[in-house]
């Protein structure tokens, strides 16, 4: 019986122990969206004039340059509710990847490399950069495997 | 920790970070008049004001030499410039400078 009940609690505590650590990184995440998505709305300008400097985008520039801090802040609320927190980690990593596919395909192609950082991460080298983003997708995804109902066979 | 506390806690981390950014921003705003980034011309991090230009639609292509660096200076700044105050930034970021 006490076994059942030691094992019953130190199963507690790791159930809680992970739910701290998905809700801290729902945190960390939101975050850096919020942080993010805020500036690109008060520098808008600079943030569609760098857009537009990339071939590929630039007939779509000012669109992205809106749709993106919309869909932060839209991500950033998903993170914030625990009902669907989920969500809101796929749409991070989901985003996150097409920022890092967007910064490998510049740096694989030598591309302008037009900068719209946050100032959390303007010091950081381009290379820097992609080493940042794919922590926050190891993050995100470490956290929705965690997240995960534990299935009993 | 209930949802309730969760969600509470969340939205402080969001205002954190919106006042946190309001804030850096501002204090950019402020600091707008008397600095400004300045671009390499020779590829090499200096603390020589001559090395660095200003350029308004200035911009850094790949690569891993120095390419631009902020600057105090006094002043109405035209492009071309040289900066006339003290250099700012601790590391220059990397690049080619697209003027070169």
């Amino acid at each position: 019986m006490e076994s059942t009940i030691e094992g019953n609690r130190s199963f507690r505590f790791n159930d809680n122990f992970k739910e701290w650590i998905v809700f801290g990184i729902c945190l960390i995440c939101t975050f850096l969206f919020l942080f993010s998505a805020y500036e690109k709305i008060i520098d808008h300008s600079r943030f569609a004039k760098g857009l537009s400097k990339v071939s590929i985008i630039s007939s779509y520039a000012n669109l992205i340059a809106w749709a993106i801090p919309i869909l932060e802040i839209l991500i950033s609320l998903l993170l914030i509710i625990p009902k669907t927190h989920r969500w809101g980690l796929y749409g991070f990593a989901g985003l996150m990847t097409l920022f890092t596919a967007y910064i490998l395909s510049m740096l694989l192609w030598k591309e302008k490399l037009p900068c719209h950082c946050n100032l959390i991460i303007e010091k950081l080298s381009w290379e820097q950069h992609l080493w940042f983003n794919l922590v926050f997708i190891g993050l995100s995804i470490a956290a929705v495997k965690l997240s995960k109902p534990i299935t009993k066979i | 920790m209930n949802n309730f506390q969760k969600l509470a806690l969340g939205l402080s981390v969001g205002a954190m970070a919106i006042g946190f950014s309001a804030f850096k921003s501002s204090e950019n705003a402020n600091t707008k008049l008397d600095r400004a980034i300045f671009f390499n011309k020779s590829g090499v991090q200096s603390n020589i004001a001559s090395d660095y230009v200003y350029q308004p639609d200035g911009d850094c292509l790949a690569a891993s030499t120095a390419c631009s660096a902020e600057w105090n200076y006094t002043g109405t700044l035209t492009e071309g410039a040289h900066p006339n105050g003290s250099k700012y930034s601790t590391t220059d970021s990397q690049g080619a400078w697209d003027g070169n």
